[in-house]
């Protein structure tokens, strides 16, 4: 049960003086019941991935199958958009939320009890249902739309961007409800926070200006970004401790939390 | 050059903004933190005169943002880049998209070549020039829209979340960019949640259920921030103050203090 990617090429504008290889011969596999990093400056392919993923445009080389089959947006695969706010234009929430359901062909019942569950999952009031879109703040209209894409239920979920212009509160509320319900289904997770990638996902692949320049766990990550003295691929917390190491503080370089780092840093000067 | 007194702003959902009082001086650097739905971006609208106050008013460079006539000259003077890359692309390349502008303040054409490209190259986006805005990522609109803002050499801008779709290296280029703007002379209005985005700012205010709560400089503000466990902090802050250590805003100015602390032993 994965997504496979095979020798995957895409190409914009090709043929024209601004032709750009934005993924070149990208080979990935991501199994199901994990959280999936994705990280690469812009540019470097991420989006581009993640729309083919979803089954959204045809990549010029190369293959993707998720278990087994081409992408089929809404069924195997779903996308949560950088931005998602701007996709909401219905009178109500609801209305919103419905649509892509009833397009599924699903029975109203089905539609209600769907909506219902998903919103407790993420522990959304129930009010917002009647609400327009258009009066509900960015943070609630976010987890609003991850609703909406978990009530297709996909086995395999894209999250692109998914903590953007999101404050504090609300991005720790849906890391939480990520790392709840990764169990049973893969999240492709791509984010420029490090720290938050770093702290919600299993594996991690770096982009490279489209090409793959690592995957593997977290700790081997970490190990990577400092084996080539990488500071712009390290989370910040991350990076105060290898400076640290490399100032000879007897540190770990994988710290979980402020407090964890607080710590470490407190022992180790008491230990000088 | 901004003033806002006494604004109040409603949503039919609800008020945004009560009783903002806030002043931004000709070459400051002000940044504007606060959660969502905390009315930043009401905020960064009223100032632009995207927006008008229920009650109270907005100037800029003394004129009302009520006053329709001369509207143009506030737009002029003050340019905003919106937290959406794609709320603000108007043309179809990303060259288009800033001609655009310089041709509305009626530069001639050889100036406005000149331009672009210093813009471009500066943001480091000069193989963009001739690509269509749609197939560029989140991180390169954004860029985008800067240059399209910078561009027009206003005397403020407004920036909402600026970074929040590029990459740590990207991320730090701009803000030495903005940094840069304003110790040439540029007022800056700088709103994000991120605390890291703001160590260069001169002025500090929080926004927080309609109201300004803190205001002052990063330092005193972090340590208000800190103290009432409200927000986050940069981590070199909270790690320093934690330890005891003077504070600090930066990794670098941390980690001297942490030799110093070891050497101290």
């Amino acid at each position: 049960m994965s997504i496979e990617i095979r020798q995957l090429t895409h190409i914009y504008d090709a043929s024209t003086p601004w032709e750009t290889i934005a993924l070149d011969r990208i080979d990935l596999t991501i199994s199901k019941g994990t959280v999936f990093g994705l990280v690469g400056g812009i540019g470097s392919g991420k989006s581009t991935l993640a729309s083919l993923m979803a089954g959204l445009g045809t990549p010029a080389h190369g293959s993707i199958t998720i278990d087994g089959e081409p992408p089929d947006p809404g069924r195997n695969v779903g996308i949560l958009f950088q931005q998602p706010e701007d996709f909401f234009f219905e009178k109500t929430l609801f209305e919103d939320m419905a649509s892509g359901l009833l397009h599924l062909g699903l029975t109203e019942e089905e539609v209600h009890k769907r909506i219902h569950s998903t919103l407790d999952l993420l522990g959304l009031d129930h009010q917002i249902l009647d609400r327009s879109p258009f009066h509900l703040n960015r943070g609630t209209l976010r987890l609003a739309a991850f609703a909406t894409v978990l009530t297709m239920r996909p086995g395999y979920l894209i999250l692109d961007e998914p903590t953007a212009s999101l404050d504090p509160k609300s991005r720790k509320r849906l890391v939480e409800v990520i790392k709840r319900i990764s169990g049973d289904i893969a999240i492709i997770y791509i984010s420029h926070r490090l720290q938050e990638v770093v702290a919600v996902s299993e594996y991690l692949a770096v982009l490279e200006q489209g090409k793959v320049a690592f995957t593997g766990t977290v700790p081997g990550y970490l190990d990577w970004a400092t084996g080539q003295d990488a500071w712009e691929y390290l989370p910040v917390l991350n990076q105060v401790m290898y400076g640290l190491q490399r100032l000879g503080f007897d540190v770990d370089l994988n710290v979980a939390c402020l407090e964890d780092a607080v710590e470490q840093i407190r022992l180790s000067l008491e230990r000088t | 050059m901004i003033e806002l007194k006494d604004v109040y702003f409603s949503y039919p959902s609800g008020a945004v903004l009560e009783g903002i009082d806030l002043t931004v001086k000709k070459g400051e650097y002000v940044g504007i933190m606060g959660h969502n739905g905390s009315g930043k971006t009401t905020l960064a609208r009223l100032i632009t005169g995207l927006l008008l106050p229920g009650k109270g008013y907005v100037r800029v460079n003394k004129i009302f943002t009520t006053d329709s006539e001369r509207l143009l000259d506030i737009r002029r003077s003050t340019g905003m880049v919106f937290q959406d890359p794609d709320a603000q692309a108007i043309g179809e390349t990303v060259e288009e998209d800033m001609v655009f502008g310089l041709e509305n303040l009626g530069l001639p054409v050889p100036e406005i070549d000149t331009r672009i490209e210093k813009y471009l190259d500066l943001l480091g986006i000069r193989e963009l020039r001739h690509r269509n805005i749609r197939t560029l990522s989140g991180g390169q609109k954004q860029l985008v829209n800067l240059a399209a803002v910078m561009v027009m050499e206003p005397e403020c801008i407004i920036l909402d979340e600026p970074v929040s779709m590029v990459d740590a290296r990207c991320r730090k280029m701009i803000l030495q960019h903005i940094a840069r703007l304003n110790h040439e002379g540029t007022a800056i209005v700088h709103i994000t949640h991120d605390p890291e985005e703001l160590i260069r700012c001169h002025r500090l205010i929080v926004l927080s259920r309609c109201r300004v709560t803190n205001q002052g400089t990063p330092h005193e503000v972090f340590g208000q921030l800190l103290d009432e466990k409200k927000m986050d902090v940069p981590a070199p802050y909270a790690i320093s103050r934690k330890l005891g250590l003077s504070p600090v805003l930066t990794i670098k100015a941390l980690l001297e203090e942490l030799c110093r602390s070891r050497s101290g032993n």
